[in-house]
């Protein structure tokens, strides 16, 4: 007889905590990990029922035996680095190998005197740290801190008006014959008035890898930061990440995803709002096929007046894929004419996949404009008809209007050669 | 071109066309005229292949080619072309990248080379400057946020870049203003050059002031009640439609 996904849970915690017991700690890094222990303790590892994770199926992801990995097997060497790299950032890009960030293997010339890029041990930004673990409430985010043991603390100065976007590349090597996950952090923090764009990419992800990373950004008064993240290949693996977003005054952030999936993916993004004027944008595109997942968690709170967010989240899914969109805006007492909108559009392209959505609005406050919606439908047979009476074929009147879907997410990518990307990956998977 | 021989043909398993005969040759200009609600739409989705109407009985051929037995997209590829009495929106697809495909399909059909965005730019902007069409019609999605006459416009424009051999009008004048009526008047002469035939549905003879055509039908309960030649649209503003119908 099979396990019961509680048995299953409970044996994957063990294994957890059995790889903590012999994990050889950073010993700069310890205390963050001795703090997600407890906090770990705290939360335990989440049931069926867990409001955090009501359409996240984790059961194939407790059924594997995960090897932390320390380290890559062969260093990769700059040619494989490279060609990972996005053209305008080829003096501007951080490397992070396996989760921990490769100082060798980055090159950050295009930037000197206007960032600074450490190692996460060396940065600023332990006692931080240390209170991001007491307050986590996502246990995946908490597992990060477990095993916390590299990363990078970038630090853009104030008033730095960054020209040259900087490159955030994770490489996952894996290890023959194991399935391995890592632990990624990196630390963002713009400075009052500064701007920047940064474009995040995951590549090698082998298959049975559990990507686990967390980010954290910090926006100065003023700041604005725009932020492009493609996720493409290793559709076997588990790709899970939690983003923090900490929005002083008028700081303005504008965050758009593209995911071609995984065989789970999850991403968690926790905004706070804080200081009066601050403006978040979100977007979000998934293409799934086979029995791919992915699923997304949003919090925006509002704690501050005058505060917009706007979110828009599209999934476009075919044979058995499962998506998911879990988005809620809070908005604090005193947070008055705060604007919040949320979307959510699935296009369904097989009658077998499946779109859960849960868009909500918390409000404790009076003077607001908030609206949310979700979609879900399939392509419209009127407009295919239309296409092929003017001599499309029905396949490319369908391709036309799914691409179409999903172009209205990767045209807003605010980097021009990371949207390229995800055309061209994306769209291919629809092909 | 065309022959539509007691057609019989339905929607919902209602019967609408009651048996209509009709034929259309190259370099002739066709009008049907009739209330709404008496079939006349039918019969432009009934020769574009619409899969929600159904024909009965009846044959329709084009150019010696049982009509009926093809697909959409192949009637199209054959040369019909019809102008949408509600074209409809297609959000997030660019309406000039659609005509580009649209016109590679036909280009491929011919056996001709395709062409690339570029060299498809010239050939839109001609056809857009012939027409007195804005620019903006190029950046936008297919029909999306157009107003009713601007949809009608981007038809005729769709029209002129596929150079249809048989055009089917439906109701394209309706909700033009008559700087638009005259636009689209005019494309539809441009079009009409002895090798193409075309086929207007309409309610009003207002459009019939520009375009001219050779043969004016009643169609009334799905059954042509009276042909005649362009005088009759005339007779048809004077007296309406009224005492066809029992």
């Amino acid at each position: 007889m099979g396990m019961t996904l509680k048995e299953i849970t409970q044996a994957w915690e063990s294994r957890l905590l059995e790889l903590y017991g012999r994990f050889e700690s950073n010993p700069l890094l310890r205390p963050v990990n001795e703090a997600a222990a407890k906090r770990l303790a705290e939360l335990g590892l989440p049931g069926k029922k867990h409001e955090m994770f009501t359409f996240v199926s984790l059961r194939e992801l407790f059924t594997i035996q995960f090897e932390f990995q320390y380290g890559p097997e062969k260093a990769p060497d700059e040619g494989q680095v490279k060609k990972h790299v996005y053209p305008g950032c080829e003096q501007s890009y951080i490397v992070l190998v396996d989760g921990k960030f490769d100082e060798k293997l980055s090159n950050v010339v295009s930037l000197t005197g206007l960032i600074t890029v450490a190692p996460l041990e060396k940065g600023p930004d332990i006692a931080a740290l240390m209170d991001g673990v007491k307050k986590e409430n996502d246990i995946f985010a908490c597992i990060n801190s477990l095993f916390l043991s590299g990363g990078v603390s970038v630090e853009i100065r104030d008033g730095t008006k960054l020209e040259t976007p900087i490159q955030i590349l994770h490489l996952s090597t894996g290890i023959a014959g194991k399935n391995t996950f890592t632990s990624p952090r990196v630390i963002v923090n713009i400075g009052s008035g500064s701007g920047a764009q940064v474009v995040e990419k995951l590549a090698g992800n082998p298959g049975g890898h559990f990507f686990n990373a967390v980010t954290e950004v910090n926006m100065k008064e003023g700041a604005s930061a725009q932020w492009s993240r493609v996720q493409s290949g290793g559709a076997g693996g588990f790709h899970f990440s939690k983003t923090r977003i900490r929005m002083a005054k008028d700081s303005r952030f504008k965050g758009v995803g593209a995911s071609s999936g995984g065989k789970v993916e999850r991403h968690n993004c926790e905004v706070r709002l804080v200081g009066e004027g601050a403006e978040l944008t979100l977007r979000g595109l998934a293409v799934l096929e086979g029995t791919e997942q992915a699923h997304s968690y949003f919090r925006a709170y509002h704690e501050a007046p005058g505060c917009s967010s706007y979110q828009l989240f599209r999934n476009i899914l075919r044979g058995a894929s499962v998506a998911s969109v879990d988005t809620a805006a809070v908005v604090r007492p005193g947070a008055q004419l705060t604007v919040s909108e949320q979307l959510i559009n699935n296009l369904m392209l097989s009658g077998t996949a499946r779109a859960d959505m849960k868009p909500i609005l918390m409000i404790h406050a009076d003077d607001v404009k908030c609206k949310h919606g979700a979609t879900v439908g399939r392509v419209d047979e009127n407009q295919v008809f239309y296409m092929r009476s003017r001599g499309l074929s029905d396949a490319q009147a369908r391709a036309l209007l799914t691409s179409g879907f999903a172009k209205s997410v990767i045209n807003e990518i605010p980097f021009a050669p990371a949207a390229q990307e995800a055309d061209r990956i994306l769209l291919r998977k629809l092909e | 071109m065309l022959e539509i021989k007691n057609l019989v043909a339905g929607l919902d398993g209602m019967e609408i066309l009651k048996g209509i005969s009709l034929t259309v040759n190259k370099g002739e200009i066709h009008s049907i005229m009739g209330p709404n609600g008496h079939g006349k739409s039918t019969l432009s989705k009934i020769l574009i292949g619409h899969p929600d109407y159904k024909v009965i009985s009846g044959s329709v051929a084009y150019n010696g080619r049982n009509l009926l037995e093809m697909p959409p997209e192949e009637r199209a590829l054959e040369g019909i072309f019809l102008a949408y009495q509600y074209p409809v929106e297609i959000p997030g697809v660019n309406n000039a990248e659609f005509m580009r495909m649209a016109y590679n399909a036909k280009l491929k059909r011919e056996g001709k080379e395709l062409v690339d965005a570029l060299d498809f730019e010239e050939i839109l902007n001609a056809k857009m400057s012939l027409l007195g069409i804005e620019s903006k019609f190029r950046e936008r999605s297919v029909n999306e946020g157009f107003s009713g006459g601007e949809k009608k416009k981007n038809e005729i424009l769709q029209m002129a870049i596929l150079e249809p051999r048989l055009a089917v009008l439906d109701e394209i004048d309706s909700g033009l203003d008559i700087d638009a009526l005259k636009i689209v008047a005019e494309g539809v002469n441009k079009l009409a050059d002895g090798n193409n035939a075309l086929l207007a549905i309409t309610h009003y003879p207002r459009l019939l002031q520009y375009i001219k055509p050779r043969s004016v039908h009643v169609m009334i309960h799905g059954k042509i009640v009276r042909s005649g030649g362009h005088d009759l649209a005339r007779e048809l503003e004077e007296t309406g439609y009224d005492r066809y119908i029992h």
